[in-house]
C-alpha cells in the first residue's frame, strides 16, 4: 500500500504530468504518420530517456504508447489508411462515416473508447495480475495453435458477403505468410531470390499497400465526390455519447483486447480485428457495420488501447514482451537497471503501479485531447482528391521505407497496393487477406510444435489440455453462431407470432 | 445493403451506396464510394463509379488465384517434408477453392446472360452505358495513379524520395485531374517537401532515402 501512495504521489507531480504529455503528443504524432506507429516512436524516443529516472521514463514512454495507439486510428477514419496496422480495424466503420460527414463525432468515439479501454486495462492489470502469470505459464504451443485457428475461423465468419471468396482470400494470405523463413525447417521458402523477402513479407508496407495504396487507387476512380462541408463534420458530444450508448462492446473489446495482448505474438492487430468481427456479430444490426456504425470504431479502439494493458503482463512478469512495442519498452526497463520478473509484482511493485498509473493518465490524455481535437483532425476531409490522393501516396511509401530503412518495402507496398485493389475491386474480403497473413506463420509454427509433441497425435494433444479445449470450443461456438443465429431467430420469431394468435 | 446485379455478372456481393438503394426500391444518402473496408468486409465490391467491374478483370483475377496457388503447390515440392507440408496444405485449398470460384463465375454470368439474350430491360441496359466518359476519366485517374505509385517506387530509388515528390507530385495534380490548379500544385509540393523533410528527417530523426543515382545534400538547410 506504502508503494501505492508513492507512485501516486509521484504521478501527480506536475514534472511527471508534462513527460506523459509530451511522451502522447510525440506518440500521437508517430502513430498518426503511416507506418511510423509505436515501435519506431518508441524506439526513436528510448535515447532520450537516459537521462531520466526509471519510473520518469516509463511515464514518458507509455505515453507515448498510449498516444500512437490512440492516434493510429485519426488516419485510419479520415483517410482510411492505418498510421498503425493494429488501427486498420478502425478504418472499416470511421472512414464511411467521415465520407458522410461524420469525421469529428467518429474521432471523438474513437478518443472516448481509446480511454475507456485504457481505462479498463489498467483497472484489470491492478486487480488481476498475479492470478493471469499463473494462467500465462500454462500457455503453451498447443494453446497457442488453437488461439491462431480460432482466429483463422473468423476469416470465414469476415466473410458475411461471399464465403467463398473470404476463405479464398484468407488462405491466399496465409499462403503469402508462408514466404521467407520459417520455424519449422532450416528452409527460406518462395523468397523467388529476393535476399529481402528471406525474413517473410514485412507487415508494416503490406498494410500500407493493401489498405494506404488500395485506397487511393479505389478513391481515383470515383467521380468528384462533393466534399462536407466542416459544419456537417458531426459532434463530439454525440460521440462521447454514442461510445457510453456501446458500452457492452467496450467491456467485451476490452476483455478481447487484454487477453490478445497478454499472449505474445497475438497482438493488438488480431485483437482489434476480432473484437471487430465479435462486435458485428452480437449486434441486432450487423448488415450496418462496414458502412459507419459508431459501434465498430467502439471494438476497434477499445481493444487497441486494452492491448497495452494486456501486452504488459507477460513482459513485466516473465521479461517476454507481448508484441513488437513492449519489447521496446522491455529494453528501456534494462536499460534503465529494472530487471522484469516475478519481482516486479514482490520488491519492484512500485514500478509496477507506475506504470499502470501512467496508463491510467494516458487515458485521461486520450479523452481530454481527442475529444478537444476532433473538429480539427476533421478538416482532413475536406481536402480535395486531387491533392489527397497523391499526398497520401507519397507520405506512405516513404513511411514503408521508413518502417525498415529498406527500399524493398516500397517495392512491397506497391505490389500489396495492387493485390488490395484487386481484392477490394472483385469483392474478395480484406479483412480475410489481412487475417490470413497474421496468422497463417503462426497457426503452421505452433501446429508442427505439436505434431512433435503428441509424435504426430495432434488431437490428443489438444484434448489433454484444458485451456486449448476451451479455446477449440470457442471457435466452434463462433462458427456455430452465424449457422444456428438464423434458426434461433426463426423459432423466436414463431413462438412470438403463436403467443399474438393465442 | 441492396440487391445484387445479376444481369451483367459484374457485381458478386450485395451492393452498396445509391446504386444498391434505387435497385432496391429505396434511397438512403451513403455518399458514393464512402464506404472504405466496410464493402470489402462483406465481400462487396464498389459501386459503379469506383470504375465499372468488368467481367474480364473479374476472371483474370480469379484464374491469377488459381495459379498463384499451384506455383506454390509446385514450389513447394523443392523443400524437405516439414517445410513443405503447410505450403502445400494451403496451395491445395487456394487451387480447389480458386477453381470452385472461378466456375460459379462462369456459372453466373451465364445465368445472367440468358435473361438479356431475351432481349432484358432496357433500363438495365441504360444504366449500364451511363455516363461513359465520367467512367472513362475514372480509369485514366486509376492509371495515372498506379503509374504514379510505380514512378514514386522507381524515382525514390534512384533519385530520392524527395525529389521523387518534387517531380511526381506536381504532375499529378496537373495532369491526372481535368482541372489544372498550378498554384496548388506547387503549394502542395513546397508543404509536403517541408513535412517530410522536417517529420521524417527532423522530429523522427529517420534520414530518407537519397537515391543511389543522384544525391541530394540537403546540409545547407538552415533546419
Amino acid at each position: 500500500v506504502n508503494e501505492l501512495w508513492t507512485a501516486m504521489g509521484f504521478l501527480l507531480e506536475p514534472g511527471t504530468l508534462l513527460l506523459a504529455v509530451i511522451g502522447f503528443l510525440v506518440g500521437g504524432v508517430g502513430g498518426a504518420i503511416p507506418g511510423i506507429g509505436a515501435p519506431l516512436t518508441l524506439a526513436l524516443m528510448v535515447p532520450f530517456t537516459l537521462g531520466l529516472e526509471p519510473a520518469g521514463a516509463l511515464v514518458l514512454l507509455i505515453g507515448a504508447y498510449s498516444g500512437s495507439a490512440y492516434a493510429g486510428s485519426i488516419p485510419s477514419i479520415l483517410i482510411n489508411t492505418p498510421g498503425t496496422p493494429s488501427s486498420a480495424a478502425a478504418a472499416l466503420d470511421g472512414y464511411p462515416l467521415a465520407r458522410q460527414g461524420q469525421a469529428t463525432m467518429a474521432i471523438s468515439v474513437s478518443a472516448t473508447a481509446s480511454a475507456l479501454g485504457s481505462l479498463l486495462g489498467g483497472i484489470f492489470l491492478i486487480l488481476a495480475l498475479p492470478v493471469l502469470v499463473l494462467v500465462v505459464l500454462k500457455f503453451g504451443s498447443v494453446e497457442f495453435l488453437m488461439l491462431a485457428v480460432v482466429g483463422l475461423i473468423t476469416i470465414a465468419l469476415a466473410s458475411s458477403g461471399s464465403m467463398r471468396k473470404g476463405i479464398l482470400a484468407g488462405a491466399v494470405g496465409a499462403l503469402l505468410g508462408a514466404i521467407g523463413s520459417t520455424n519449422v525447417a532450416p528452409a527460406i521458402r518462395f523468397n523467388m531470390g529476393f535476399i529481402e523477402l528471406s525474413p517473410g513479407i514485412a507487415v508494416v508496407p503490406a498494410f500500407i499497400g493493401v489498405f494506404a495504396v488500395a485506397e487511393m487507387l479505389r478513391l481515383a476512380g470515383e467521380s468528384n465526390v462533393p466534399k462536407q462541408h466542416l459544419k456537417a463534420a458531426g459532434s463530439r458530444l454525440r460521440g462521447v455519447q454514442e461510445t457510453l450508448k456501446h458500452w457492452v462492446i467496450v467491456i467485451r473489446s476490452s476483455i478481447i483486447g487484454i487477453v490478445c495482448g497478454i499472449v505474445p505474438g497475438e497482438g493488438g492487430t488480431v485483437g482489434s480485428f476480432l473484437s471487430y468481427l465479435d462486435a458485428k456479430r452480437s449486434s441486432s444490426e450487423p448488415e450496418r457495420y462496414g458502412q459507419g456504425h459508431p459501434g465498430g470504431i467502439v471494438a476497434v479502439e477499445a481493444s487497441n488501447n486494452s492491448v497495452i494493458s494486456g501486452a504488459l503482463v507477460p513482459t513485466l512478469a516473465f521479461g517476454i514482451p507481448g508484441n513488437a512495442t513492449t519489447a521496446i519498452l522491455l529494453g528501456a526497463l534494462l536499460l534503465q537497471g529494472v530487471q522484469p520478473g516475478p519481482e516486479m509484482l514482490g520488491d519492484d511493485i512500485g514500478i509496477t503501479y507506475v506504470i499502470i498509473g501512467a496508463i491510467l493518465i494516458g487515458a485521461l490524455l486520450s479523452f481530454v485531447l481527442g475529444v478537444s481535437l476532433a473538429g480539427s483532425f476533421s478538416a482532413v476531409t475536406q481536402v480535395p482528391n486531387q491533392v489527397l490522393i497523391p499526398a497520401v501516396l507519397a507520405v506512405s511509401l516513404t513511411a514503408a521505407y521508413v518502417a525498415h530503412f529498406n527500399f524493398f518495402d516500397v517495392i512491397v507496398a506497391v505490389v500489396f497496393g495492387a493485390i488490395g485493389f484487386a481484392l477490394i475491386k472483385y469483392g474478395y474480403s480484406i479483412i480475410a487477406f489481412v487475417m490470413g497473413l497474421l496468422l497463417g506463420p503462426l497457426a503452421e509454427t505452433n501446429l508442427y510444435r505439436t505434431y512433435l509433441l503428441g509424435d504426430g497425435d495432434v488431437l490428443g494433444q489438444i484434448l489433454g489440455r484444458p485451456i486449448a479445449v476451451a479455446i477449440g470450443l470457442l471457435g466452434i461456438l463462433l462458427l456455430a453462431q452465424p449457422l444456428l443465429g438464423p434458426v434461433i431467430a426463426r423459432a423466436r420469431t414463431r413462438r412470438r407470432e403463436q403467443a399474438v394468435t393465442r | 445493403v441492396g440487391t445484387e446485379q445479376t444481369r451483367t455478372g459484374q457485381r458478386t456481393g450485395p451492393v452498396r451506396g445509391p446504386v444498391a438503394s434505387e435497385a432496391s426500391g429505396r434511397r438512403d444518402h451513403t455518399p458514393p464510394g464512402g464506404l472504405g473496408l466496410g464493402g470489402s468486409l462483406s465481400g462487396a465490391p464498389r459501386e459503379a463509379s469506383a470504375g465499372r467491374t468488368s467481367d474480364a478483370g473479374e476472371y483474370l483475377t480469379a484464374a491469377a488465384i488459381v495459379a498463384l496457388g499451384g506455383l506454390f503447390w509446385i514450389g513447394a515440392a523443392d523443400y524437405s517434408e516439414a517445410a513443405r507440408r503447410w505450403p502445400t496444405f494451403l496451395s491445395s485449398v487456394v487451387v480447389v477453392l480458386g477453381v470452385v470460384n472461378l466456375v460459379a463465375l462462369l456459372y453466373r454470368r451465364r445465368i445472367a446472360r440468358a435473361p438479356a439474350a431475351e432481349g432484358g430491360s432496357a433500363a438495365d441496359q441504360d444504366a449500364d452505358v451511363a455516363q461513359p466518359s465520367e467512367l472513362r476519366a475514372g480509369q485514366r485517374r486509376q492509371v495515372a495513379t498506379g503509374l504514379f505509385c510505380i514512378g514514386y517506387a522507381v524515382l525514390g530509388y534512384g533519385a530520392g524520395f524527395l525529389v521523387a515528390t518534387a517531380v511526381l507530385l506536381p504532375l499529378y495534380i496537373l495532369l491526372a485531374f481535368r482541372r489544372r490548379r498550378p498554384l496548388l500544385a506547387a503549394l502542395v509540393t513546397v508543404a509536403l517537401l517541408l513535412f517530410m523533410h522536417l517529420v521524417f528527417g527532423g522530429a523522427l530523426n529517420a534520414p530518407l532515402h537519397r537515391g543511389v543515382w543522384v544525391g541530394v545534400d540537403l546540409s545547407w538547410l538552415p533546419f
